[in-house]
C-alpha cells in the first residue's frame, strides 16, 4: 500500500488528546487488590478473629517449667545408691567375717528387763494415699500436677530400689537413712500435690 | 522513589507504591484503552482489570523493556479481550497492496480524526491504534491478536481506507 501525504495523518495522530480515567478507577482497583489479597495470600485462619489467652496460662507454664527444673535437681543420683549398696555389703561382710574368725570365747552375763514391744517400721503405711493422689493427678492431667506426679514416680522408683537393698542386705543404718531421706522428699511432693489438688 | 524502587515496593504489595505506579501511568494506559475499545466505560473496565493483572504479574517483569512498555502490553491485551465483538480478520488481497491512499494536502482535524477512529470496526480500530498510535510493529500486533503478520497488514490497510472515507465525509 502506498500512502501520499502520510505526514498529514502523522501530525494529526501526534496531536490526539489524552484522557484521564474517572476518579472511581483507583478505588475499584484497590478493592480488587484487597479481594485478591484476602482470597490468595491469607488463609482462613488469619482472617478469623484471634483471642488472647488468660494470664493464668503463662503462669502455669512458667510454674511447670520451674517444677521441671526442681525434678532434675531432686533426682537421686544412681551412683549414690550404688555406693550406699556397696557400703552396706561391706559392712555385712565385715560383721560376718568377724563372727566367723572368733577369738577367745567370752561369756556375757546379763539380766533381762521388760521393754515395750519394738515398733516395726512399715514403709508402706501411707502407700494407699500416695496412690490415690497419683491417680487423681493422672485424671486431672494438668502441667503442674503432671510434673509433681513425675517427681513422685522418680522418688517411688528410688524408694523401691532402696527397699530392695534392705531386703537383700539387712537394715543397714546408711540404707535406712537413705530411705528416710526419700520418704521425706516423697512427703514433700505429696504435700505439694495436695495443695495443687 | 526511583522506578526500580517503586517496582520492588509494588512487588511487596505496598499499596502506596501501587498507587504511585498507577498515578504515573494511568493517563497513558486509559487513553490507549479508550482508543482500542472506542468506549469510555469499556476502557475504564479494561483499565481496572489491566492494572490488577499488572500488579499480579509484576514478579514476571524482567526489566527487558521499560516498565511502561511492559504494562502497556498487559493492559492493551486486556482491552483487546474486552472487545466483545470478534474482530474480522481479513487478509489483504494482493491487488490491494498496490492501492494508493492520499491523506490530502490540508491538515487533518484532530477532533474529526478522533471520531473517525472511534467509528472504525473493532478489528480495524485495534490494529490501526496499535500500529499508528501506539507504535507497535506488525509482528507484535500479530502476536497480541493471535493473527498473522499478513492479516495485521490487511487490517491496517482497510482501517486506513475506511478512515480516509470518514474524514472526507467530515470535510
Amino acid at each position: 500500500m502506498k500512502e501520499k501525504n502520510y505526514d498529514r495523518l502523522r501530525a494529526a495522530l501526534d496531536r490526539l488528546p489524552e484522557y484521564d480515567p474517572p476518579a472511581r478507577s483507583w478505588p475499584e482497583i484497590e478493592r480488587g487488590l484487597e479481594r485478591e489479597g484476602e482470597s490468595v495470600r491469607e488463609p482462613l485462619s488469619s482472617r478469623l478473629p484471634t483471642y488472647v489467652p488468660p494470664t493464668a496460662v503463662w503462669n502455669a507454664v512458667n510454674e511447670g517449667l520451674d517444677a521441671q527444673k526442681r525434678v532434675v535437681r531432686r533426682r537421686l543420683p544412681r551412683r549414690l545408691l550404688a555406693a550406699a549398696a556397696a557400703v552396706a555389703l561391706l559392712l555385712f561382710a565385715a560383721v560376718g567375717i568377724s563372727r566367723w574368725t572368733s577369738g577367745p570365747r567370752v561369756t556375757y552375763a546379763y539380766s533381762q528387763e521388760s521393754q515395750p514391744d519394738p515398733v516395726t517400721s512399715d514403709w508402706d503405711d501411707d502407700e494407699a494415699s500416695f496412690q490415690r493422689a497419683r491417680a487423681e493427678v493422672r485424671q486431672r492431667d494438668e502441667p503442674i500436677l503432671n510434673n509433681l506426679g513425675h517427681e513422685l514416680d522418680e522418688l517411688n522408683s528410688a524408694r523401691e530400689e532402696v527397699k530392695a537393698m534392705l531386703v537383700a542386705y539387712g537394715e543397714s543404718p546408711a540404707v535406712i537413712q537413705q530411705l528416710a531421706e526419700i520418704e521425706r522428699e516423697r512427703d514433700d511432693v505429696y504435700r505439694r500435690i495436695i495443695v495443687e489438688l | 522513589m526511583t522506578e526500580a524502587e517503586l517496582i520492588a515496593a509494588c512487588r511487596r504489595q505496598d499499596r502506596r507504591a501501587q498507587k504511585e505506579l498507577y498515578d504515573r501511568y494511568n493517563r497513558a494506559m486509559y487513553t490507549a484503552c479508550y482508543r482500542i475499545c472506542g468506549d469510555f466505560d469499556l476502557a475504564n473496565d479494561a483499565l481496572q482489570e489491566g492494572f490488577l493483572k499488572v500488579f499480579q504479574k509484576l514478579h514476571t517483569f524482567r526489566g527487558e523493556s521499560t516498565i511502561g512498555a511492559w504494562m502497556k502490553v498487559v493492559i492493551v491485551r486486556t482491552a483487546l479481550n474486552r472487545l466483545r465483538r470478534q474482530p474480522r480478520h481479513e487478509e489483504l488481497p494482493l491487488h490491494h497492496a498496490d492501492e494508493e491512499l492520499d491523506w490530502g494536502h490540508s491538515a487533518l482535524d484532530v477532533e474529526y480524526l478522533e471520531q473517525a477512529i472511534r467509528r472504525l470496526p473493532d478489528g480495524y480500530r485495534a490494529v490501526f491504534v496499535l500500529i499508528e498510535v501506539e507504535g507497535y510493529k506488525h509482528q507484535e500486533v500479530a502476536d497480541m491478536l493471535g493473527i498473522t503478520v499478513g492479516t495485521s497488514k490487511s487490517q491496517l490497510f482497510y482501517a486506513k481506507k475506511k478512515l480516509r472515507e470518514y474524514l472526507k465525509a467530515y470535510v
